[in-house]
């Protein structure tokens, strides 16, 4: 199944992680028309093992804030709506739902065969009770803000729930309806908790589920034990245990997939894949992620907001020997604000957008002003064209993409030095405006809407634009894509938002990468081509995984 | 005694209170927060919205003001705090894993000892022999080798690249249950790489402790009886040599969780040192400070018991 889980951090995280393979893999894909089933018919039975980098915080979903909890809790809970492997969102606990003609009334039908898995009938009021809780400040959860469009949550009756926002706003199924920390949660139980000590409550021994697993066993930082719900609504998922084991770091993931002890791992570094692509154990994963790679650009910094510097360090900066050279095409150039894998409203054409060209960057800082001086590099009224570039400490990948940068730039007179941080002083320097360029990634949202990192309506602290963009224009249309209900009209706009976009800079968009992941070919009914841009993509289509008896 | 060893213990509240607010404001004055948690990992999260939960957790005031309420908690409910990342008490977190840790320790310990005796010993009857280069040898390295290298070599030798032991944790993937087998695989790494270390320290000690009880009157006094040389080593110098080490053992017990700290990184084992070090990098300051001021309050009992020790087992030395 797969629930959007939100985390941009992370995935900035691990985007500066992933980065960089060579494409040769093809050899052990099945046919993409159907699973990967060898013969015979799926059975009950057997446990799947899957290696995860880091330990789990928590199983309580309100407060999953780390990527390989958001992972394992994906097994246990189940949204309102659920979006496919190709982001297209459909009905979950919800069997279907009406919006109304000013997109700002949804109507949700909850199915009546759904249970806890203590046997409770999942209502209207476990669904209200979800967002009672993250409004309550005193809950302390952190998802609180993906309901500040929200203006009332309702339950005519115990099968209907109805969010009336304050303004239209599309991206609310996608991003909210279908997202991790927002899918209902039993109001029988953790209703008798105060909320202040909902998150210090320990649940570990008696958690009450809605997805196709509940938990058996948590032994904190060593292992998570799953067992598949048998009163799940889809019917009993044919893999009986699912066991998560937590290793510290991806090398010891790596060693515990080459053993064969665990079947698949929550996330790959290039490394691991690079070592483990050739493996004939292994079916390979290997789809557009929903992610791009880009350098933040601070506006506040008067040399930056110049916009033909901007467009001068593009045409400086050779992407494609990046994507090609460095990371063996494990990426792809593109420049544009949109993943990738959010296919319907990703336009092909940025990936031509900002070709190297160091004659053209040069042109345009000699007509803007900017003189070769006897450093070599470029100086206007004195001032040296020069700024820093913010790097995440420990990432081998950054460093690599720093040094060609680097090198592009002084070529056409353009001075950069990099700032390593570790990655908690990384990201306070980023909110508190204290940087000229940060190198990362971002994506995870399971929409193509970049109104948080692009819309001057965003600007801290009322959003992530730390660097302070601002165009009206395209301020307008992204707010129209917000409010627009049909999706070809989305799409419309989308595309005319990234043609804006090529012609700002408002950011350095510099490429989007591939998700991979490898899975060991004793798991039966799996469809390499079905299982999407992230690990809980892969998992959309679990239940019906099997393991030969 | 008593007197001596009551006088003791009011002496560490002054000094547990130093450690405890010198971590602090190591803590509070380096760089960066606890961003993981609310900077952008949740996507839609507003910078105004995480305001409202550092409030909540405190995080808005100055690190003395936190201090004082981490302080607070701990004298009057007795509380190391909740962690930020997982949100459950830091006392049971740390109750969780300090038997890990203790194991580790203490098997390496025992393991340091039952070579280090025989070796320090012979080395010492047998003075500039090869055996004793050997040792030599040996402390030399031990002690200029860092222990977290030395742990990567050797997993890297018998793990990676002979399969011969496990790489990392303390029990084979579904194995349910204590099996002793298994726990001694996983063990063998991280006790020798723990033990070698130490094995330096107490090797030099327990030479030139029995050097120099052997150059004793009373050790010729000894041998000038006719005693056996059985007799004159084991029961004359070894045992009046063991008494200064009983101090080294107090003294040498931060080194030891230290270096069981960087073992347990090395080689993924859940204890004290690895939920000290994640909650490092998580900034989550509660989990922090309960392990550094639980660590604190182990070395300074350690160093207490060892005075003790010393008092109870040589009839000359008294506190009074």
């Amino acid at each position: 199944m797969r629930l959007t889980v939100i985390f941009a951090a992370l995935t900035l995280f691990a985007l500066t992680a992933v980065g960089c393979t060579s494409s040769t893999q093809t050899s052990s894909q099945p046919p993409a028309s159907g699973p990967n089933a060898v013969s015979g018919k799926p059975t009950y039975g057997g446990t799947l093992k899957i290696g995860a980098e880091a330990a789990a915080d928590t199983v309580i979903s309100l407060y999953a804030h780390s990527e390989g909890s958001g992972n394992d809790l994906s097994f246990l809970y189940d949204g309102l709506v659920n979006q496919d492997p190709n982001f297209n969102v459909v009905p979950w606990l919800a069997q279907s739902w009406t919006i109304s003609k000013d997109g700002k009334i949804y109507t949700f039908h909850l199915r009546r065969n759904a249970l806890w898995s203590d046997g409770v009938p999942i209502t209207s009021a476990d669904v209200k009770f979800e967002y009672d809780l993250t409004t309550n400040p005193a809950s302390n959860a952190p998802y609180r803000s993906d309901y500040d469009v929200v203006k009332s949550v309702a339950t005519p009756d115990k099968y209907t729930v109805v969010y009336t926002l304050k303004e239209a706003d599309a991206p609310f199924l996608s991003s909210v309806a279908a997202s991790l920390p927002h899918v209902p949660l039993p109001v029988h139980v953790y209703g008798k908790v105060p909320p202040s000590q909902l998150a210090h409550a320990d649940f570990s021994k008696n958690l009450v589920t809605s997805g196709p697993y509940t938990l058996s066993e948590w032994k904190h930082d060593d292992h998570l034990q799953l067992t598949s719900n048998k009163r799940w609504w889809k019917g009993r998922p044919y893999i009986d245990q699912i066991y998560i084991k937590e290793y510290t770091g991806n090398e010891p993931v790596q060693f515990a997939l080459q053993n064969g002890d665990v079947d698949t791992a929550y996330f790959l570094t290039t490394a691991m894949w690079e070592s483990l692509k050739g493996d004939s154990r292994f079916m390979l994963i290997h789809n557009p992620a929903d992610q791009f790679n880009w350098w933040v650009v601070n506006m506040k910094n008067p040399i930056l907001a110049d916009i033909n510097v901007r467009r001068a360090v593009m045409y400086a900066y050779d992407r494609k020997t990046e994507v090609e050279k460095l990371f063996h095409h494990e990426d792809v150039a593109t420049f544009s604000p949109i993943p990738w894998a959010q296919k319907w409203a990703f336009d092909p054409s940025t990936e031509n957008a900002y070709q190297y060209d160091p004659a053209k960057a040069q042109k345009i800082l000699e007509d803007d002003g900017w003189k070769i001086g006897p450093d070599g590099y470029r100086h206007k009224n004195g001032q040296l064209l020069s700024f820093r570039s913010g790097l995440i400490q420990g990432s081998a990948n950054s460093v690599k993409s720093f040094e060609l940068w680097q090198a592009n730039l002084k070529a056409v007179g353009i001075k950069t030095d990099a700032r390593q941080t570790e990655f908690n002083t990384f990201y306070n320097d980023e909110q508190k405006g204290n940087f000229d360029v940060d190198n990362g990634g971002f994506g995870g949202g399971g929409d193509p809407d970049p109104f948080i990192f692009l819309s001057s309506k965003a600007w801290p602290p009322n959003g992530l634009n730390y660097g302070h963009f601002s165009d009206p224009k395209l301020d307008a249309l992204i707010d129209q894509a917000r409010t627009a209900s049909d999706q070809a009209h989305r799409k419309a706009l989308y595309f005319e938002i990234q043609r804006l976009v090529v012609d700002d800079v408002p950011d350095f968009f510099d490429a989007a990468p591939y998700y991979r992941n490898v899975m060991n070919k004793r798991i039966l009914g799996v469809n390499p081509a079905h299982s999407g841009s992230q690990f809980t993509a892969t998992m959309y289509d679990e239940p019906i995984w099997y393991i030969a008896q | 005694m008593s007197s001596y060893i009551s006088r003791r213990l009011v002496g560490l509240v002054p000094l547990l209170f130093g450690i405890s607010i010198i971590s602090y404001a190591m803590m509070g004055l380096a760089p960066g927060g606890p961003a993981a948690i609310f900077a952008g990992m949740a996507r839609q999260m507003t910078p105004a919205d995480r305001a409202v939960i550092m409030h909540n957790l405190g995080l808005d005031r100055p690190w003395y003001v936190q201090y004082f309420y981490w302080l607070k908690n701990l004298l009057v409910s007795h509380s190391l705090g909740y962690s930020f990342i997982d949100g459950r008490p830091v006392m049971t977190k740390i109750l969780e894993k300090l038997p890990v840790t203790a194991e580790l320790i203490g098997i390496s310990f025992a393991v340091t000892m039952l070579v280090a005796i025989p070796v320090a010993i012979y080395s010492a009857t047998h003075k500039n022999s090869a055996i004793d280069y050997l040792a030599t040898v040996i402390v030399f390295v031990g002690y200029g080798m860092p222990i977290f290298w030395l742990g990567i070599v050797l997993l890297n030798l018998f793990s990676v690249r002979l399969h011969w032991l496990p790489s990392s944790g303390l029990t084979n993937l579904g194995v349910s249950g204590f099996d002793l087998a298994d726990r001694v695989r996983h063990l063998i790494l991280p006790v020798a790489t723990l033990s070698f270390v130490s094995l330096a320290a107490w090797i030099r000690y327990q030479r030139s402790s029995m050097i120099e009880v052997l150059g004793e009157d009373f050790i010729r006094t000894a041998a000038a009886k006719g005693l056996g040389r059985w007799t004159v080593v084991y029961k004359h110098a070894f045992r009046n040599a063991l008494l200064p080490l009983i101090t080294l053992i107090g003294l040498y017990l931060p080194a030891l969780l230290t270096g069981a700290y960087f073992v347990e990184i090395v080689f993924s084992i859940p204890g004290m040192g690895y939920i000290g070090l994640n909650a490092i990098f998580e900034r989550d300051y509660p989990t922090i400070m309960g392990t550094v001021f639980f660590s604190a309050v182990l070395v300074v009992l350690g160093n207490l018991f060892a005075d003790i020790a010393y008092a109870a087992v040589d009839p000359r030395i008294r506190y009074d």
